[in-house]
């Protein structure tokens, strides 16, 4: 069972979705930064539910802001920010930083579960591209755009399976659950030449 | 010579003195005045209009007139200039819209002379006293809309948490599928907040309470109603006289909540060491048991209220415990009848046989 870290100061609030997500997740919950950065030392975070305004900068997202850098530089775990601060540049801000994220209180519950699911899809997703030794690794600036962003990784991943098949085109398709007209679609999409030997 | 150098001499000395009362009186005058627009300031610190109002009466006794001047304030600056005569007109007009329209205005008209310069000073003192008011009035109602636009962020921080709140727990309450969840679901809301374990802990009481109608009415034993009240004025510490008893094969547990929150409550009006003393005469009828309690403590306050659920007197009180007693006694078809006789707390219930 993964480990979601809840973070937020309402404690009765925090205890209902404790009580809503405790049945998928191993719940740990914080009220302030000190609490979550004690959890982030100790514990091995896969999902972060983060609140912005936390005592004593309630109106601010600074505290929410430093626990979600901690736990994407020290634990690369996915940040779901769940906030009641609906300022476009936090907004921005966060998800430049990197929150997988980002969604206004208040919410309705399927909606922050399917936000949950995806993130854990991700997250196996990851684990799974991990133990298949397939390493992606892409460098994307989000501040050009979500369809470029989505290109050049999707490029990478393409790139990845084809040096690991060997440009093998039947068993890439086979690995990325894809056909192989797609495959070839892509190929040429990207202009992606097979390395001489 | 001599005599019309004493001449000079007293001319000059009496002259001095005379020009010394003068400034003297004119002095005085000043500080009069002076005093009185401070008393009235004070007085109606916060409404201007009545304030110019009793200052323009006061100038006008002294004989300050025909000075006008002309204050206004806007966002940025506080101004105020000696107008003409020909804006009276308007100026009258915009008095009696004063600060609401963003202007002040002090109509006075002054005399030529002696007292031109002493009543300058005045006009210029209470100009001053004036742009201070206003500028202190300013400063209050930007430093009250911070404050306001504070209180607004918060309240909406804490109006999402509370939205946010009941839409998990209805999706919570929604996903209770079997008696094990709902145990579950009442633990975490009991360990929650201190005030949602103290709201959960009532409705369990009262839910406990009704509960108690499924009962069997049928019990072997028989109990004596005065070992109750002994039972339980010994575990008060009540001084209590009982007068007759009965045998009655009424469930004990319903014994137990009437005798228990009745005396709990008796004993609560204890004030430091004070002894509250009570009397139990228990009575068999016809077709009733009759039992009636007498207490030496404080009166009821509010009877028609007694038995409402969460009504409670007591500053740590749930407001449970009466509304036990009548839901039992309800549940047995008898009566409780609560008054103050002589003064004193009586409360007298009656019991089918």
């Amino acid at each position: 069972m993964k480990t979601l870290l809840l973070v937020d100061d309402d404690t009765a609030l925090r205890s209902q979705f404790a009580f809503a997500l405790g049945g998928n997740y191993r719940v740990v919950e914080a009220g302030s930064r000190e609490q979550a950065y004690k959890i982030i030392e100790e514990e091995s975070i896969a999902i972060a539910l983060v609140d912005l305004g936390l005592p004593p900068y309630e109106n601010s997202d600074r505290e929410g802001q430093s626990i979600i850098s901690k736990l994407l530089f020290e634990q690369n775990s996915k940040v779901i920010v769940l906030t009641g601060q609906d300022s476009p540049t936090y907004a921005q801000e966060l998800i430049e930083l990197g929150v997988f994220d980002y969604l206004l209180k208040p919410i309705e519950i399927p909606t922050l579960l399917s936000a949950l699911q995806r993130a854990n899809f991700f997250i196996e997703n990851e684990k799974k591209r991990k133990d298949e030794n397939i390493q992606l690794s892409f460098s994307v600036d989000p501040k050009s755009g979500l369809k470029a962003s989505s290109e050049e990784a999707q490029k990478q991943l393409l790139l990845s399976i084809l040096n690991k098949t060997n440009f093998n085109i039947y068993q890439s398709a086979k690995l990325l659950n894809s056909s192989r007209e797609n495959i070839y679609y892509f190929i040429k999409k990207f202009h992606i030449e097979r390395p001489l030997d | 010579m001599i005599d019309n150098l004493f001449i000079l001499f007293l001319v000059v000395g009496l002259t001095s003195i005379g020009v010394i009362y003068y400034f003297n009186y004119l002095l005085k005058h000043v500080i009069q005045v002076l005093m009185q627009l401070t008393t009235i300031q004070s007085e109606k610190f916060d409404d201007i209009e009545e304030f110019i109002f009793n200052a323009k009466r006061i100038l006008k006794d002294i004989g300050v007139e025909n000075i006008l001047y002309e204050l206004s304030y806007s966002d940025k600056e506080l101004l105020h200039t000696e107008v003409s005569n020909t804006s009276f007109a308007k100026v009258e007009k915009q008095i009696n819209d004063n600060l609401v329209k963003g202007k002040v205005c002090l109509e006075v008209k002054t005399n030529r002379g002696e007292k031109m310069i002493i009543n300058s000073i005045i006009l210029n003192i209470l100009v001053m006293q004036i742009l201070n008011f206003i500028h202190t009035k300013i400063r209050i109602i930007n430093e009250n809309f911070i404050q306001i636009a504070k209180m607004q962020t918060y309240m909406a921080h804490d109006l999402k948490n509370i939205l946010q709140f009941f839409q998990v727990m209805q999706y919570n309450v929604d996903n209770i599928k079997s008696d094990e969840e709902k145990s579950r679901f009442i633990e975490f809301l009991q360990n929650s907040t201190e005030p949602i374990n103290q709201k959960v802990n009532k409705i369990l009481t009262i839910l406990k309470t009704n509960s108690l109608m499924t009962f069997e009415k049928h019990v072997s034993k028989s109990n004596s109603f005065a070992s109750f009240f002994e039972q339980y004025a010994k575990r008060y510490s009540l001084k209590c006289s009982i007068e007759g008893d009965v045998m009655t094969d009424i469930n004990p547990n319903y014994l137990q909540t009437i005798i228990n929150n009745i005396l709990e409550n008796i004993a609560d009006k204890k004030v430091l060491d004070t002894e509250i003393e009570m009397h139990v005469i228990i009575e068999k009828r016809e077709d009733t048991l009759s039992i009636e309690i007498r207490d030496s403590g404080t009166p009821f306050v509010n009877i028609q209220k007694l038995g409402e659920p969460f009504y409670t007197t007591k500053q740590e009180g749930t407001g449970i415990g009466f509304y036990q007693v009548y839901t039992v006694i309800r549940l047995l078809n008898g009566t409780m009848k609560c008054e103050n006789r002589d003064n004193k707390p009586s409360i007298l219930i009656t019991l089918p046989k």
